[in-house]
Order: structure tokens, then sequence, then C-alpha cells
């Protein structure tokens, strides 16, 4: 396991704290662990502030803020309410219990935390889920999405290069809303493995939109 | 001298049981939610009373051969008219308030009612009495596609069927089977059964109250005590949709069901071999107990009930109609009783009732015929 920090480093100090009935747990290398204050001889520790700058690393990303010069994403943050019933976040938080199905679009993390790790669904489905088919927005977990070796589709007279960026751009939409979503469900390793995700699509992206000008007559 | 003890009852033979003499009845429950609907508990009434109005046209439109259900107005009309279930509709699901409403109906052997905004914007009940328990099952599926022609449901590739409690998350489908298991009752066997099953995703439940603080259907009425009738419900622990389909969930409860059965004729056997004079007594008393009897208390009976029928199902207690037990369990529940013999609104005038229905269904019930067995 690599440091959750700095990524390239073997993960030897390991750190796990309960508190308010949650367990949190952070896998460090003993450099990044020193320079976050953490005694790796002594044991001492200082977990809330730990925990603290690593989330604030991946709030940079999530809230548009800048970091390590990359550029800034906008992602909509988790609406306080659903809009169609008016049951707010921390009620559902509370009980657990919906008010209404558009409460599990508006609050997909909490209700529905762990669902991408699931298989599809076996039973009956309505007609408007047929078998085999996706729900109407795009989602990049089937087989060959974001990857970019892969031919995307293309509407009739549409130029591969600009078929290959509405469907890295589609994607980078699926993975912030993803990112967002971990980040509400406190799922760190989750949410900086989007992070990268999304970091490479926008490379790609740039480098799509800059490339040659023959490109886009092949 | 030496007592002589009464002699043991001869053992008529008889064929043994098949499963459809243990299991007594098929049960099962979906629920499914409008898309675009809210669920019932946070609906205003103006929102209830519009959901409402889309469904009862889509039920409306359920063809003649699903028998054009009826809509329930009071609660009394309700009991009339489910009175052969096994299974009544549980109270805490059943609302007849604004933006509400209930059916009946019947398709071939199998009784269906369709709720709506109870506790689920749409709520459909399949029950069929010691039949060939696949009908129910299709009879529901019919029912739920009929309905989705006209109505859109809340559902998610993700999740499944999406519902106001995210522990009923998937097919949304509770399928039961109840079973008469005085076997592996008497002999103690069924908390190991149970824990087996609960590790395999089933519940094995009391049916009617009981010590198990896990009973499903109707509380007993606290006049009559607790009931048990050695009646168990085996039902789906888990809604499935993930990793197994409503399909395969038929399948499995029909099949675990059936793996109890054989079970319980073993434990029959094993107890007549082991305690035969126990079983005769117990017999015996139950039929001298029901038809004498001028107050029955509802779990006392179903006791009764249980050792009548097995004393006429291992050949010791003749019965000239076996078929007088059967529908039983459902005549003497409360409600039943009290839409049958209004009115009924103390709890002495519904065991006076009771006492009378086994009275008159029981007067045929022969005395064990007494030869001996053994020497003694």
């Amino acid at each position: 396991m690599l440091c959750e920090k700095c990524k390239e480093n073997e993960a030897t100090v390991h750190l796990t704290q309960f508190l308010d009935g949650r367990i949190r747990s952070v896998h460090l290398c003993e450099g990044c662990a020193s320079a976050m204050g953490v005694d790796v001889q002594g044991g001492t520790l200082d977990m809330g502030r730990l925990l603290e700058d690593m989330r604030r690393q991946v709030e940079e990303v999530v809230g548009g803020k800048p970091s390590r010069g990359e550029g800034a994403l906008s992602v909509p943050p988790m609406p306080s309410a659903c809009p169609q019933c008016g049951m707010r976040r921390e009620e559902i938080r509370r009980t657990g219990n919906p008010g209404c199905p558009r409460c599990y679009e508006t609050f997909r993390a909490v209700l529905l935390p762990g669902a991408d790790e699931l298989g599809t669904y076996q039973g009956w489905r309505p007609k408007e889920f047929p078998e085999g088919e996706a729900p109407a927005a795009p989602d990049d977990r089937t087989p060959g999405a974001g990857d970019s070796a892969a031919a995307p589709e293309r509407a009739p007279g549409e130029r591969p290069l600009a078929a290959r960026m509405r469907e890295c751009r589609r994607s980078l939409e699926s993975k912030q809303r993803r990112l967002q979503e971990a980040v509400e469900a406190e799922r760190y390793e989750k949410a900086a493995q989007l992070r990268d995700e999304i970091q490479a699509l926008k490379r790609e992206l740039e480098s799509l939109s800059t490339g040659p000008e023959g490109d886009e007559d092949a | 001298m030496k007592p002589r003890p009464k002699a043991l009852p001869k053992r008529r033979k008889v064929p043994v049981p098949g499963t459809d003499r243990i299991v007594l009845d098929s049960y099962f429950r979906l629920e499914r939610n409008l898309a675009d609907g809210v669920f019932p508990e946070q609906a205003e009434d103006e929102q209830r009373e519009e959901m409402a109005a889309a469904m009862r046209e889509a039920v409306k439109a359920l063809p003649k051969g699903m028998h054009p259900p009826r809509e329930v107005l009071r609660e009394a009309a309700l009991w009339t008219g489910v009175r052969e279930w096994c299974f009544p509709l549980e109270e805490d699901e059943m609302d007849l308030g604004a933006g509400t409403a209930l059916y009946i109906g019947r398709a071939g052997s199998v009784q269906y009612a369709i709720g709506l905004n109870q506790c689920a914007n749409l709520v459909i009940w399949a029950e069929q009495a010691r039949g060939d328990r696949e009908e129910p099952a299709l009879v529901l599926e019919g029912l739920v596609r009929l309905l989705g022609k006209r109505l859109e449901y809340a559902f998610r590739p993700d999740a499944g069927y999406l519902t106001a409690d995210t522990s009923r998350l998937g097919t949304g489908l509770a399928a039961t089977a109840l079973l008469h298991l005085p076997g592996l009752s008497l002999r103690g066997l069924v908390p190991a059964v149970a824990r087996g099953l609960e590790e395999i995703g089933f519940g094995l439940r009391h049916a009617f109250g009981g010590k198990d603080p896990h009973r499903i259907g109707p509380p007993a009425q606290s006049a009559d005590g607790p009931a048990s009738g050695n009646l168990y419900a085996l039902s789906n622990l888990h809604r499935g949709g993930r990793y197994f389909s409503e399909k395969l969930v038929f399948q499995v409860v029909r099949r675990q069901a059936e793996d109890l059965c054989a079970k319980e004729l073993e434990a029959r056997e094993r107890l007549l071999e082991d305690v035969p004079r126990e079983v005769a007594d117990r017999t015996a008393r139950s039929r001298a107990a029901v038809q004498a009897a001028y107050l029955m208390p509802f779990g006392e009976a179903l006791d009764h009930l249980s050792m009548l029928r097995l004393g006429a199902e291992t050949g010791i207690l003749p019965l000239r109609r076996p078929e007088a037990l059967d529908g039983l369990v459902a005549e003497l529940q409360p409600e039943h009783l009290k839409a049958r013999f209004a009115p009924l609104d103390v709890s002495r005038r519904l065991r006076a009732a009771r006492a009378e229905v086994l009275r008159r269904a029981l007067k045929d019930a022969d005395a064990p015929a007494e030869k001996r067995l053994d020497k003694e």
C-alpha cells in the first residue's frame, strides 16, 4: 500500500482512530508521518489535524482552489434539502430514511454508500430501464468508457477528435460528481483516486484542444 | 397390584402427509413507489390524493381476467373480504384515510389485495392456501407488470426499486410460507433449525405471537394470551435484486419449505417412536377440550388444532372429515370472528364465538380406539 499523501513510498505508519462511532484510518510513509507531526517512535499523534490536512488537500481540488499548480475544478456541493420533497440532508443523515425517490439521487452518497462496488440489478426491471441499458446519465463505469484507446461513439457527421473531447468532458463530469460524493461520504482513498483520474482527463482534454489543426480532420 | 396404564390407541395406517399438509399457506408481499411521487409518510393529503388518483386509473384498467377488484371503504368490509386469509393484512400497514385505497380481488385460487399509499405508494399482497405455490407468485408478477404499464415505478439500476426504508431496497419482495411443524417444535429442534436458516438468508418465526420476539403476523389479542399452534412463517430476509431475482426468491423459499417438510416428517417419526403415549395423550386432551369448551382463547385454539392435525395425519386420532381442520386457522382469528359474528366487542364473546366454531367443526372427531400397542 502506497502512502496516501505522497503516493510514492510504501506506507509503513498505519493510524486508526475510533471517534463518534466511526473508524477513521490513515496510511502514511515515515517521511510524511513525521512531516505531519506524527512521532513514529513515541506514538504521539494529532489525528484530528492529520485528517484535517488530508481533507483540505482533497477539498482544494473539489472546491476549485488550485492544488500543486493544477487547474481548478468546479463541482456542485450537495444540496441541503431535496428539491422534490424538501427533506433536509441532516434529517436523512440522522434517520437514514429518505422522503421521496428523488432523495436517492440528491443524497446518493449518504443513502447508497458503496453502490458503485455492487453488481448489476438481477430482478424485474420497469419498462423505463430495459435489461442491459444504463439510465439516462452516461456512466464511466461501463467497460471501455473513459478509455483513451477506445473509439467513442460519434454522432452523424461528427469528427473523431470532437467525439473524443465530448467523451472526455462527459467522463469528467461523472468523475467530478463521484468525487464530491466520495468526499461527502468521507471515502478519502476513493476521492484521491478520482482526483488523479480527473487530473489525467484534464490533461488529455488540454492536449486535444491545443493539438495540431491537422488532427481534427483525421 | 400394579396399575395398568391406559392402552395406547392403535395407530391406523394413513398416507404420509404431503407438503401441502405441512405448508398451509403461501403469502407474498411486494411494494413499489412512484418515480415522481413522495413516500406516503412524508406526503401531504393533497399529494396522496393526486398519487392515488393516478394509481386508481391503473387499477381500473386491470383486465377482467384478474377479476375487477373491489374497493374497500370501511374496515369491517376489509375483514369480510379477506376472511379466508391466514395472514390478515397487518394493522400497522393499513390506512383507510385520505389519499389511500385498498382493493381486494381474486385470480383463480389466489386472493390478492392492492393497497395505495399504505406503507408504500403501491403494495400488493397475494395469498393462497395449500395450493400450487407458483400461482400466487405468478399473480403477483402479473399484477405488478400490468400496473407498471400505466405507472412509472421509482427505480435505480444501482439500488433496485426505491423504498422509504432503505433496508427494503431491491426487489421489494417478501415471500412467506406458513408451515405446521409440531414434530420439530415438540422435539425442541426449531431454534437450531432457525439459526441455520438465518445464516443462509431465511427467517423462521412464530407465525402468531409466541415467545419469539421476532414474531410476524398480527399480534395476539392481549386477553387471549400468546399464540403458537406450532405454526411458523418461513420468509426471505433479504429483498435481493443485486445478486438474485424475484424468480429466484420464489424458488429458494419454496425449496427451503420443502426441505423443512422433510425434516418435519422425520421429526414426527422420531416423536412417535420415542414418546407415543405423550403424543396420544395430548391429542386426546385437545379433542376433548375443543368438543367441550365454552370459551377458547386464540392461542389455545391454535395449540389444540395443532395436536388434532398431528393426530389425524399420524393415524392416532381418526377424523371422519380431516378437511374440517382446513381453514380454521383463518376462521378463528379475532378479526375474522368479528366480521362473522358481529358485534363482538369484548374478549369473552370473542372466545365464546371461537369455542362455538370449534365445536361445530370438530363434533365428528372420533375418540381414539383403545387397543393395545404394547404389553406392560
